[in-house]
Order: structure tokens, then C-alpha cells, then sequence
């Protein structure tokens, strides 16, 4: 069966969010297999969020915010970054390997940005095959 | 005056728990209490009363997880009233209502590791904090338990975990000692069962039992005092005998000294105190062996708390189940009686450094001298030179 990988897509409100809207009204075709959960800011993205969507058996993380300096809440991207950084030493001890998390950003404007992020990521998932947590049918 | 019992019979696995002792209301579990300390309106000794009175329900949900269970209420009981065992089920009582019930601090990390971890297919890399020099290998007599804290490294920031591990192994190897270290390891499931969650601890005892048991060993060693008491105590419960015997890396090194397989040659001056974790010393009624291997320490001066040994004050946070304001008072209060009588701190529970630290490393209330925590572990590895 040759399903698509499902990605968790973590966004921020101002930036990650809209950027999604914008491809989708802009109509650039991006993986179905994407699930977005909107968050105020991306510095909510508890490690809870992220290690519940692979327990869940999400083949991917991908946490979309502002660029650097770009933050609605002026350092809520950079708190993200940092969190991120440290869960991927986690997802890697796991086993379920720091590929399948990844954090980028997008600004509000980047539909194209967003849908090139997204694809991409989807691709190394497609290579990686699914996650070893998913429960198989 | 007559000792209360509650109603013959009770369907509630809560109030057959407290039904097994009879308690006479003499209000030392609440002024023993820490949390009472803090917060005058949480009271076992009324929780008792109400619940053999009207049912276990009057307990409210906030009651329910400002408990630390620690267990100095029932170390100070008449009748020893098994009060944290009673809050356990009525915490696991409410698990069957809600999925997620535990205020779990730092957004619910160690909870959701734990239910990773209990998932069939995993295959962990725990090795990755093992730095050089340092001897493991795959199967041996002896198993050193990791526990949590390959996870625990580079998340809390503030405290290197790992230091514990490496001396633990470090000792080890000194004694000649090469222990196995997993990859098959999974969490011990104490925050998950002291939180309610029933489920996710059996299932991780049973992947657990399933690697022990295989791997032939005869004794399995863990630095931590949670793992310690989930293995020797909540896992024969659920899984029979284990085959192996548990120790505490303070029994093994006590053992190893007086058997002269392990010296300590390099002097460590230092003045150090000792905290009693709640988990080996209440729960699992080991207070010589820390002291024991403190003692046996060249340099090392110990100077005892007041409030030690069953009496000993709880750090502040049970299962990562509470931390809040009052947590604080208690940490703050815990460490100035730490301070006045020596500069370091020694422990034999990870998490019980952690919550020392990470309260040192925030803005303690009141200013507070230099205090350095340690772990017994990391002291003994310091002494071999």
C-alpha cells in the first residue's frame, strides 16, 4: 500500500499559518498526508505536542514559524528552536530518529515557501518509510 | 478513642486500602505533613475522615494531586495508615473517567515518554551519554538500569544528568565490574503508576521483565531511588519473581568495600548533608547505605539535617506531579536547613537533584548561601582518583 506520510505541521498563528492559507488560496498543490494544528505562537510547542503526534503515529513533525527576529512575541520562534534542538537528540535515543522532526519557517507571504517546505520534508519521509511507532494494521 | 473503620464491604478500592489500618484521628499525619506546612487546608487526617465518613469522592481534585506522597504521614502513623497508597488509587480511579487527569510539569515530557516507550517496536539508542574510557557491554551478571535519564540529559539544562550514570559506571569498572547496559531498557513506569496510570506501567513492567529475564544476569543495579523501588517492590506485583536481585548502586558500593574490591584512595574534603529520597528511604526503608558509602569516603565530613531518616523532608515534587508555589516554600525552607549545616548536598536520587537544582537555578525566594547538589554516586566516583 502506497500511502502517504503523515505529517504533524505545528504553526504558528502570524506567520507559519498564513503562509499555509496562502497556498492553499493560491492552489500549490502540497502533500495530502499534511495535518496543521495552529498555535498562537510556536513557543507553545511542547514537547508533549511533538512526542504525542509520533506516539500517535504521525510519520513527521514539522514545526512552522516566524523567521528569526520575525516573532510576533519577539523570541517565541527562538524558544521553539532551542526546544526543538533538544527534542532531536530525544526523537533520535527513541528510535525514531531526528530526521522525522524538523522546525523552518515561513513568512506570512511565503505560500510558495510554505508548500516547498512541506513537500520537501514530505519526500524524506516517503525515503525514511513509515515510523517505527506506527501501529501496523 | 475507638479507631474508625469504614463501612464493611466498600467497593471502593481506595477505601479497602485505608480499611486495612484503622486510623484514630490523632492528627500526626497533618502535622507532619509538608504540604499542610504550606497550604493549611489540605489535611490527611480530615481526607481520612471524610472518606471513611461519606466516601472517598468528598476528596477534591486539587487535594488529590497536592499530595506529594511522600510517605511522611505514614512513617509518623500510630496505625500506619497507607495514605499514599490511597491517593495512587484514587488517582488511578480517575484515570478510567479521563484520559489525561496528572498536572504533569514541563508539558507533560516524562508522561508522554513513558507511553512511548511502552510501544512494541522501539529500537532505542540509550548508549549515546556513555562517553570514552568507560566500560559497558551488551550481556553480563550485572545490569546497570538507566532508567530515565538518557532523556533526561540536555533537556534539563541545568543539571547534567548523565554525570550520574557515568560515575556509576566509572565505579563499577573499578570494581571490575562491566555492566550491561541495554537498548531494550524501558522507563521503570513509576511516574506513570504514582499518577494513576495503571495501564502504561504494567505494560512497561512486562517489556522490561521480558529483556531482564532473557539476559541471564544475576543482579540488576540502578542509581535511581524510583527505579529502585518500581523494581524491587511494584514489579513483583505484577510480573512475579524478576530473577535477578535488585540493588541500589549505595548497597553495591557498600558491599564492593567491605569486601575490598573497591577503595577509595583519593581524599574528597568536603562537608556535605544527606537528603533521604522519599523512594529508597521511606518507601524502601534503606537509610545505612548511602551514609555507609558517605562514611567510607576519605575527606568527607558528614553533618546530619534535623529532620532525617523517616522524618526526612520530601524534595518538593512527587512523580513531577507538583510543582507550584508551595513546592517552592518547601524547597526554599528544605535547603536553607541544608545550608546551615553544610555547603553540599548529597542524594541518592537523580530527581531529587533535579528539583534541587532547577530551584537553585531559578529565584529562590530568599537568597540562599552556596549550596552544591550532589549525587552519592558521582561523590563515590570522585574519591577513586
Amino acid at each position: 500500500m502506497t500511502e502517504e506520510p503523515q505529517v504533524l505541521t505545528l504553526c504558528c498563528n502570524w506567520c507559519g499559518y498564513n503562509a499555509a492559507d496562502q497556498a492553499g488560496a493560491a492552489k500549490i498543490p502540497y502533500s495530502p498526508g499534511v495535518r496543521i494544528v495552529r498555535l498562537m505562537c510556536t513557543g507553545m510547542a511542547d514537547p508533549y505536542y511533538v512526542l504525542r503526534a509520533f506516539e500517535r503515529g504521525f510519520d513527521g513533525v514539522l514545526v512552522i514559524g516566524c523567521h528569526p527576529g520575525q516573532c510576533h512575541y519577539k523570541s517565541g520562534n527562538l524558544q521553539a528552536r532551542e526546544q526543538t534542538d533538544r527534542l532531536l537528540g530525544v526523537v533520535q535515543a527513541l528510535g525514531i530518529g531526528a530526521e522525522r522532526l524538523r522546525m523552518d519557517a515561513a513568512s506570512s507571504s511565503e505560500g510558495p515557501r510554505f508548500a516547498e517546505i512541506v513537500n520537501e520534508f514530505t519526500e524524506t519521509l516517503r525515503k525514511l518509510g513509515p515510523s517505527p511507532l506506527k501501529e501496523v494494521a | 478513642m475507638e479507631a474508625l473503620a469504614p463501612p464493611a464491604g466498600a467497593p471502593d478500592e481506595a477505601l479497602r486500602i485505608l480499611a486495612q489500618e484503622g486510623c484514630i484521628q490523632c492528627n500526626k499525619c497533618t502535622m507532619n505533613c509538608p504540604v499542610h506546612r504550606v497550604d493549611v487546608t489540605f489535611s490527611p487526617r480530615k481526607t481520612i475522615l471524610q472518606a471513611y465518613l461519606g466516601g472517598s469522592d468528598a476528596l477534591s481534585e486539587r487535594d488529590l494531586w497536592a499530595c506529594l506522597t511522600c510517605g511522611e504521614c505514614q512513617a509518623v502513623c500510630a496505625t500506619e495508615v497507607p495514605f499514599p497508597a490511597f491517593i495512587r488509587a484514587k488517582r488511578e480511579a480517575l484515570r478510567s473517567v479521563r484520559e489525561r487527569t496528572a498536572p504533569c510539569k514541563h508539558g507533560g515530557y516524562k508522561e508522554i515518554l513513558a507511553k512511548i516507550m511502552a510501544k512494541p517496536n522501539l529500537n532505542q539508542d540509550r548508549r549515546g551519554w556513555i562517553g570514552d574510557g568507560l566500560q559497558v557491554a551488551d550481556a553480563g551478571d550485572v545490569i546497570y538500569f538507566t532508567g530515565c535519564m538518557p532523556y533526561l540529559d540536555g533537556v534539563f539544562t541545568y543539571t547534567d544528568t548523565a554525570r550520574i550514570g557515568k560515575a556509576a559506571i566509572k565505579v563499577m569498572n573499578a570494581a571490575g565490574i562491566v555492566p550491561m547496559v541495554s537498548n531494550a531498557e524501558r522507563c521503570c513506569g513509576h511516574d506513570a503508576l504514582w499518577n494513576g496510570d495503571r495501564e502504561t506501567f504494567e505494560t512497561l513492567a512486562r517489556r522490561n521483565v521480558e529483556w531482564i529475564r532473557a539476559s541471564g544476569a544475576k543482579r540488576l543495579v540502578t542509581t535511581c531511588a524510583e527505579c529502585y523501588s518500581m523494581l524491587k517492590y511494584e514489579y513483583p506485583k505484577v510480573v512475579g519473581d524478576l530473577n535477578v536481585e535488585v540493588v541500589h548502586m549505595t548497597q553495591l558500593i557498600q558491599e564492593l568495600v567491605a569486601a575490598g574490591k573497591l577503595a577509595f584512595t583519593k581524599p574528597v574534603d568536603l562537608t556535605v548533608t544527606y537528603q533521604d529520597p522519599c523512594r529508597l528511604g521511606r518507601h524502601s526503608k534503606e537509610y545505612d547505605a548511602p551514609r555507609a558509602v558517605l562514611r567510607a569516603i576519605p575527606g568527607v565530613k558528614l553533618v546530619e539535617m534535623d529532620r532525617i531518616r523517616e522524618n526526612s523532608m520530601c524534595c518538593g515534587v512527587g512523580a513531577y506531579a507538583n510543582c507550584d508555589a508551595q513546592t517552592k516554600f518547601l524547597q526554599q525552607e528544605r535547603l536553607e536547613e541544608a545550608a546551615s549545616k553544610a555547603e553540599n548536598l548529597v542524594t541518592a536520587c537523580p530527581h531529587c537533584r533535579i528539583h534541587f537544582s532547577c530551584y537553585l537555578d531559578g529565584q529562590p525566594v530568599d537568597p540562599l548561601p552556596d549550596l552544591k547538589i550532589i549525587d552519592v554516586t558521582d561523590l563515590a566516583a570522585q574519591a577513586l582518583g
